[in-house]
């Protein structure tokens, strides 16, 4: 099997590039018209594939967008009720450590369980390790 | 426990190969990435019988939406595992029998190809965690926010969306760009990158792939097709290959919309709502089941160019001698976050996985047919069938198909209660 760690694993200072800034779950609040003349007016990260909208009881619609700080400021500077949330960026540099370390499966030497249920086999298989 | 990285994603691979040589086999994806890796997806199935139906499920398309290589691997492990002990499988309330489990295994070409996009899955683990595109800078310029190319935007479905779509829907942001410096930038040409091309090649290779499933985040929906506009079943001109119709796509209420048989869509809907009941049988966690049009939570619409679950089923209409792929794209994880926590990703994990197996087992041909009739039926297709009606006169938006719908439409309901009763399920 081809060496999986390619050439993209060296420092980005190393190779003298920029990590892009910091993204901030923002919350745009208000009428169908005005979320979507945000999103005409603004490029937006609005997730995987589609805006993730909120409805309120006031019939306006909260809508959240991932944006560093400078984009939150033009936002609001243009009219729009933002609410700067959690700083995503942060919570992925965090989830990193929740990421695997080397090989458990050893170069393919081990073979990984599933973590379903197999009656009659165990209780719980285990989880890809 | 964590999360799998790109290095374990290989080497689970090639664990479940070896330690089951035979209702498994190592498929080597032949398109390097830019950063030099080479994928590889898992073929499970016998290799028995009549290869009439094969299930392709990808994921790690967007490197951000971590959990779908660990959902694959899961998924494999455990279809793998419940085969060779001859146990069924069960996740939370959600159960299968060893019997569903051996028919899986024995009448299904399933493949599953876990992480597409390796080099913005490495970068997103370990530098910038929000990464979306793959690593590909050919058209950056030398400038670091200008690397990548959105993956999922990259297929040749009404890729040029400029001239495919409105105007009013470019406005709406979701569709696709072709600025560099976009998280929906869709490359330079239709499968102008390698991941997309590895996609490609699997469906070329293995022409009995008529379902797709491709795994993204989040949001807790199943979508189905179409995704460019919405849906209709009456009027076959009106479909992605008339270029008539080019920049009146993408807007719902008006003239347009995007053709697809009665059946097919009952059909799509339908497993999409089998899916979702078995998601939900696992501890309650609800998925809305959609067309990939609409936004399910609130009634607006949203079309993509380029995505990965129309082109696979656009395939067919656009050349009937291929086979007609049920497609569908699932978003996990209703709670709104790209990075749950691994203890939460592993409740995700059975949702879907549970999910997965419920489309295996509605992809299951109806009879289980001996080799030598696909082999025949094969022959038949290429030799007989096509020279007599030709697919470019007699395709799926042609006289043939209107006669096709007529007769299923009165048929289908009458037939489908008795296979069902047949299949005991």
């Amino acid at each position: 099997m081809n060496d999986q760690t390619g050439s993209g694993d060296a420092n980005p200072s190393q190779r003298n590039e920029t990590v892009p800034p910091d993204l901030y779950s923002a919350r745009v609040t208000g009428s169908r018209e005005t979320l979507a003349k945000l999103m005409q007016t603004f490029e937006l990260d609005v997730g995987c594939r589609h805006p993730h909208v909120e409805p309120n009881p006031d019939r306006t619609a909260t809508l959240i967008v991932y944006v560093t700080d400078d984009r939150i400021r033009e936002i609001q500077a243009a009219g729009y009720k933002v609410e700067r949330g959690e700083n995503v960026s942060a919570l992925g540099r965090e989830r990193q450590k929740e990421v695997g370390e080397g090989d458990r499966f050893e170069g393919g030497r081990v073979a990984p369980r599933g973590l379903g249920e197999k009656p009659g086999r165990d209780r719980k298989g285990g989880s890809a390790s | 426990m964590t999360f799998l990285n790109v290095v374990e994603i290989e080497s689970a691979l090639s664990g479940l190969a070896s330690a089951y040589p035979s209702i498994s086999h190592l498929i080597t994806l032949p398109f390097f990435t830019v950063e030099g890796r080479q994928s590889h997806a898992l073929l499970i199935g016998t290799g028995n019988g009549c290869p009439q139906t094969g299930v392709l499920i990808i994921s790690g398309a967007h490197a951000r939406e971590w959990g779908g290589p660990d959902i694959c691997i899961n998924f494999a492990a455990d279809l793998l595992e419940a085969y060779s002990m001859g146990t069924g499988l069960v996740y939370g309330g959600t159960s299968y029998t060893a019997g569903q489990i051996k028919s899986i295994i024995e009448r299904l070409d399933l493949i599953v190809f876990p992480d597409i996009n390796p080099d913005g899955r490495n970068y997103s683990q370990n530098t910038y965690a929000m990464w979306r595109k793959n690593r590909n800078g050919a058209s950056s310029g030398g400038q670091a926010s200008k690397i990548g190319v959105d993956v999922n935007r990259n297929y040749d479905f009404l890729w040029d969306f400029n001239t495919a779509f409105a105007p009013g829907a470019q406005a709406g942001g979701t569709l696709a760009s072709t600025s560099p410096a976009s998280d929906l930038f869709h490359g330079t040409a239709p499968f102008s990158e390698t991941e997309t091309k590895n996609v490609r090649w699997l469906f070329e290779q293995y022409p009995q792939i008529n379902w797709f499933m491709d795994i993204h985040s989040y949001g807790g929906d199943i979508l189905h097709s179409w995704g460019d506009d919405s849906n209709q079943t009456t009027t076959p001109d009106k479909n992605f290959t008339n270029a008539a119709w080019n920049g009146q796509r993408g807007l719902p209420g008006d003239a347009y919309g995007e053709y697809i048989g009665a059946c097919d869509l009952a059909n799509v809907a339908s497993v999409g709502n089998a899916m979702g009941a078995a998601i939900a049988g696992v501890r309650g966690e609800t998925y809305a089941v959609a067309q990939a049009f609409f936004l399910p939570s609130w009634g607006s619409t949203y079309p993509t160019s380029g995505a990965s679950d129309d082109w696979a089923f656009s395939r067919y209409f656009a050349d009937p001698s291929k086979k007609k792929v049920r497609s569908y794209c699932v978003e996990f994880n209703r709670v709104k976050t790209f990075f749950p926590t691994w203890a939460d990703m592993q409740l995700i994990i059975l949702d879907v996985d549970a999910g997965l197996v419920r489309l295996c087992l509605r992809a299951l041909p109806a009879l289980s047919l001996p080799s030598w009739w696909c082999h025949l039926s094969r022959w038949w297709n290429e030799a007989i069938w096509h020279r007599v009606f030709p697919p470019e006169l007699w395709g799926p938006y042609g006289p043939w198909e209107r006669i096709r719908r007529v007769v299923e439409s009165i048929f289908i309901p009458i037939i489908r209660p008795i296979i069902r009763n047949f299949r005991g399920r």
